[in-house]
């Protein structure tokens, strides 16, 4: 009898919790539209996009042309408001002298309200080698890979992904992380409120930041690092230090160094460091200048 | 009237008649030679005409040389006859004409509607390729976000109440300014939440700014005591 009882409870609390589970949940509706596109690439061709909302993957193949395609996609509870907004996300692709100039956009008509749905960009991109790209994103995603050529990238609240990346590297982001893994070339980034986090770097890499996290770690003999920060904590994870030569220029700054490090200082007050490590030597050379933060450098 | 008619026509018949002598034309002949004299001619304005006028004489002169280089030939007797019989069958021909302007016409129409339909299809790509689909989703809590902003934000009023001096100082409107545009960045990121989506990486950006919202309120509450 009791066993009877013990079921029957245990049956109304399955019901009860398999209950509150569809409460919870809705029924969406996706529409979603691809959109391929291939143009001959002349050398000399630049390629430039500007996005909104959207997922960029961007990387290179051994073909002469650019090739992309568009994934628009609207996600609403009632299918013809999702299949109305995704009319209204609109794409523009135009090829003026050298420059393939790709856009989206969202188009209003006379009366028509902002969508309702939930909508999303996807690119993927594919240029030659020697393609340089220009990326505009304000929200998602940037993923780039195997671009050694020459890369331009402005956004925000967009988090930025790079993979095997070389040449000229300009970067300018709010809001919006960099992870990257196998940079080298010239590197020039501008950030501001989003953290950087960069694996296997070489050649000249230039850091300005505000409020940000920064960890450098595996980095090649022939660097050339300088870090412009506030209000940043920085961390330098430079395996065998005495490859390197150190500049440090430090306010209101907590630093953490190996024991073995021992720092030549021409200032060492509790409120502002300069010193220098190496300095005499000819060794590739990490400069670093915080204004209040924490500095850690680590082997 | 008829009378006078008469006798006109018969006084003209009298009327004597004269032949110049031929030297008379002989020296009109050389007063018209004279007035083209070679002098004359001389003293005309000369005209070079441009290559192309040149080239074209040639080319007309060698075409007319090679036509009349080629053989000639006379059609034989039915060839004749054929185009005898087609002229006097005038009215089919004319028939003939018009189907096959019609069909000219026809065939062009068909162009122009097939070449529309492609260009009308280009146009319309909007409505190619689109997939449709369903979820099954957890709707996401928007409102939690909202809540604390405006706490933030009625703190902010309370210490400009309390002590109006402190914000009126430079370091004070700096860090308002700051707080600002971290509410705005805020409020960006709240438009762009997703109902149906898990919105991971802006909730954690919407984290940070709340901390240093919060971080930036307590340093004015400090200045202002």
């Amino acid at each position: 009898m009791q066993k009877h009882i013990y079921n029957i409870l245990l049956l109304f609390l399955v019901q009860g919790l398999g209950c509150n589970a569809l409460q919870a949940q809705v029924k969406v509706q996706v529409v979603s539209q691809k959109i391929s596109k291939s143009v001959d690439w002349k050398q000399g061709m630049t390629f430039q996009l500007v996005a909104e909302r959207a997922d960029v993957f961007c990387t290179t193949h051994q073909l002469s042309t650019i090739a992309f395609e568009i994934v628009f996609i609207a996600k609403h509870e009632n299918k013809s408001v999702a299949e109305a907004d995704l009319k209204k996300m609109k794409w523009v692709f135009e090829v003026i002298n050298k420059k393939a100039f790709l856009r989206n956009y969202i188009e209003l008509a006379r009366n028509e309200s902002k969508p309702e749905s939930d909508i999303k960009v996807v690119y993927h991109i594919k240029v030659p080698e020697n393609c340089a790209v220009n990326i505009k994103n304000y929200f998602g995603k940037i993923e780039i890979e195997n671009l050694n050529y020459k890369l331009n990238i402005d956004s925000e609240f967009s988090i930025i992904n790079l993979q095997n990346v070389s040449g000229n590297t300009t970067i300018s982001t709010t809001f919006g992380d960099i992870s990257a893994n196998g940079i080298s070339g010239d590197i020039h980034i501008e950030s501001n409120r989003s953290d950087i986090d960069i694996h296997n770097v070489a050649g000249n890499l230039d850091l300005h930041s505000n409020l940000a996290e920064i960890v450098l770690c595996e980095i090649d003999n022939n660097v050339g690092i300088t870090i412009d920060a506030e209000k940043s904590k920085v961390k330098i994870r430079a395996g065998d230090y005495n490859r390197f030569s150190f500049n440090l220029n430090l306010t209101n700054v907590e630093m953490n160094k190996p024991d073995g490090m021992l720092l030549d200082f021409t200032k060492n007050e509790k409120e502002s460091i300069k010193a220098g490590f190496n300095t005499s030597e000819d060794h590739s050379k990490i400069d670093v200048k915080l204004n209040i933060g924490t500095l850690t450098i680590e082997k | 009237m008829e009378k006078n008619r008469k006798i006109l026509k018969d006084a003209l018949r009298n009327l004597p008649v004269y032949q110049p002598e031929d030297r008379v034309w002989d020296r009109i002949e050389v007063h018209l030679n004279k007035s083209l004299s070679l002098d004359k001619l001389g003293q005309l304005r000369k005209f070079e005409p441009p290559k192309s006028v040149w080239d074209n004489i040639d080319e007309k002169l060698t075409r007319n040389e090679k036509l009349s280089t080629l053989p000639k030939y006379n059609p034989p007797e039915k060839v004749w006859e054929s185009i005898d019989r087609s002229l006097s069958n005038g009215k089919d021909n004319q028939a003939k004409n018009r189907i096959i302007k019609l069909v000219k016409w026809t065939s062009a129409a068909a162009a122009i509607f097939i070449l529309g339909f492609f260009v009308f299809t280009k146009v319309n790509t909007d409505n190619r390729n689109i997939s449709y689909s369903e979820e099954w989703v957890e709707l996401q809590d928007m409102q939690q976000w909202d809540e604390g902003g405006q706490m933030l934000e009625n703190t902010l009023v309370l210490i400009c109440e309390e002590n109006p001096v402190v914000c009126k100082s430079p370091e004070f409107k700096k860090m308002k300014a700051d707080w600002e545009f971290l509410n705005k960045s805020k409020q960006a990121i709240l438009m762009q939440l997703s109902k149906y989506d898990t919105n991971t990486e802006l909730e954690i950006m919407l984290t940070e700014i709340e901390l240093e919202q919060t971080s930036l309120i307590k340093e004015m509450i400090a200045n202002t005591i």
